[in-house]
């Protein structure tokens, strides 16, 4: 019925523990299969997951458009659920997602908290629950039917990020878009790494010039010159 | 014939010449027996299949055995290393004409029809499919045409089989689907877990 699909890349540390988190919270047993789609990580990341049960697929390309894409051509189930690696989906996500989807909605997302109690993150996080595009986050998870997926022509493989958001405008023409009320968890690691409020204005800087035009290369080289980890 | 094959590699049934990791410690009688039970296992769940089925025997074609005759094409196994067998039955295979190749074992007491349709299902999509077995190697790889290098440069019945396959895949560019993990039956320590599946199998009947 719902196929989970995660882009990896050298996640060999977590991803069974997400794995098994996904697997822990989908009380219904809703969820078909749990697809890895790996970036051809140099680490056992495809090994673990496998190992964990899931469903392991590399497709020719690197980059998340291309591994989500990919990843989404070999769901069998009818509606597909994208999430980061570094995620976990809330209690329950699966009725949550099934109970939009039979509310006639074709398309949906959760809010966002973090595993850290920053006064500043969950202020962030607060923001998340409304559906506008400017403070949506990639971490917020994504479901769509394939049928819509398929009919928008899936995420931009030109985009080297922000590709989570762009595909929120064409798939919302297509069909009701729900704001579910349950919050995925994203790990703040990156955050803390790079200091809260500077990170926060890294993203929000390059949102800017993103909607301003600037070229996914620049963004991506400015991206990577900014902050000190370069998986996000 | 089809488009679609499954090259099955056999061991032929000689006492003290199959499963010998297990005869190491259990004896060849008892090796002997369990690999026949493999056997019988891997003709149920292969003599269904709509693909063509080709069993590679180790050393002579049996025309008299479980194989049946009319269910199974028959040949024999060429070359020096594993790797070197493996890579002669696929160029065979292609040179005949056949689009979709999988390659089995007989170890698998838990490999399913399922899973042999899957993988020539995830073809369709992938260049490449795996069945990683829990011991580090795969119990199944298929392909839609040669790729030599995946049998070059592998330490062959060691626990680093499925990742260094994998790593060269991803070297190559060749896109791959990893079916479920199971588990092959090679050592005394599988031979509880046999025993119990073949049991709960028998009572299935």
């Amino acid at each position: 019925m719902i196929s989970i699909i995660i882009p990896t890349y050298n996640e060999e540390e977590n991803i069974a523990d997400t794995i098994e988190e996904i697997k822990r919270r989908d009380n219904e047993n809703l969820i078909s299969e749990i697809i890895i789609s790996d970036g051809q990580s140099t680490d056992n990341t495809a090994t673990v997951a496998s190992n964990s049960g899931a469903t392991v697929v590399t497709g020719g390309k690197k980059g998340r458009s291309a591994q989500m894409n990919f990843g989404a051509s070999t769901a069998k189930g009818e509606i597909l659920y994208f999430l980061h690696a570094d995620s976990i989906p809330p209690e329950n996500f699966t009725t949550y997602i099934l109970n939009a989807f039979k509310g006639k909605y074709l398309s949906g997302c959760f809010r966002l908290s973090f595993d850290h109690p920053h006064w500043f993150l969950k202020a962030n996080c607060w923001f998340t629950r409304f559906d506008v595009n400017a403070v949506r986050f990639g971490d917020q998870s994504l479901f769509v039917t394939k049928e819509v997926f398929k009919n928008c022509g899936g995420f931009d493989e030109n985009l080297l990020m922000m590709e989570d958001q762009e595909i929120i405008h064409r798939i919302k023409k297509r069909g009701k878009f729900k704001m579910m009320n349950a919050a995925v968890t994203t790990s703040a690691r990156k955050y803390l790494d790079n200091g809260i409020y500077r990170m926060q204005f890294i993203f929000f800087w390059i949102w800017i010039l993103y909607y301003l035009g600037y070229s996914q290369p620049y963004l991506l080289k400015l991206h990577k010159k900014l902050i000190r980890k370069t998986k996000l | 014939m089809k488009k679609e094959a499954l090259l099955i590699f056999a061991k032929n049934l000689k006492y003290g010449h199959v499963k010998t990791r297990l005869a190491a410690t259990v004896g060849n009688k008892k090796a002997l027996s369990v690999y026949k039970q493999l056997l019988y296992h891997t003709v149920s769940i292969t003599q269904e299949l709509k693909a063509d089925k080709i069993v590679f025997y180790s050393d002579s074609i049996n025309e008299n055995d479980v194989w049946k005759n009319n269910v199974y094409k028959k040949q024999i196994q060429d070359g020096d290393t594993l790797g070197m067998k493996m890579e002669n039955a696929f160029k065979s295979s292609f040179t005949a004409g056949y689009e979709k190749i999988l390659i089995i074992g007989t170890d698998c007491f838990e490999l399913k029809t399922d899973n042999i349709m899957n993988a020539f299902n995830s073809l369709n999509e992938c260049d490449i499919v795996i069945g990683p077995a829990k011991d580090g190697g795969y119990y199944l790889l298929g392909m839609k045409k040669e790729h030599p290098f995946l049998f070059k440069n592998i330490k062959w019945s060691t626990n680093s089989v499925l990742k260094d396959t994998i790593d060269i895949c991803n070297q190559n560019q060749l896109s791959f689907f990893l079916l479920p993990e199971l588990s092959d039956i090679d050592e005394e320590k599988d031979l509880n877990r046999f025993e119990t599946q073949l049991m709960l199998k028998q009572k299935n009947l």
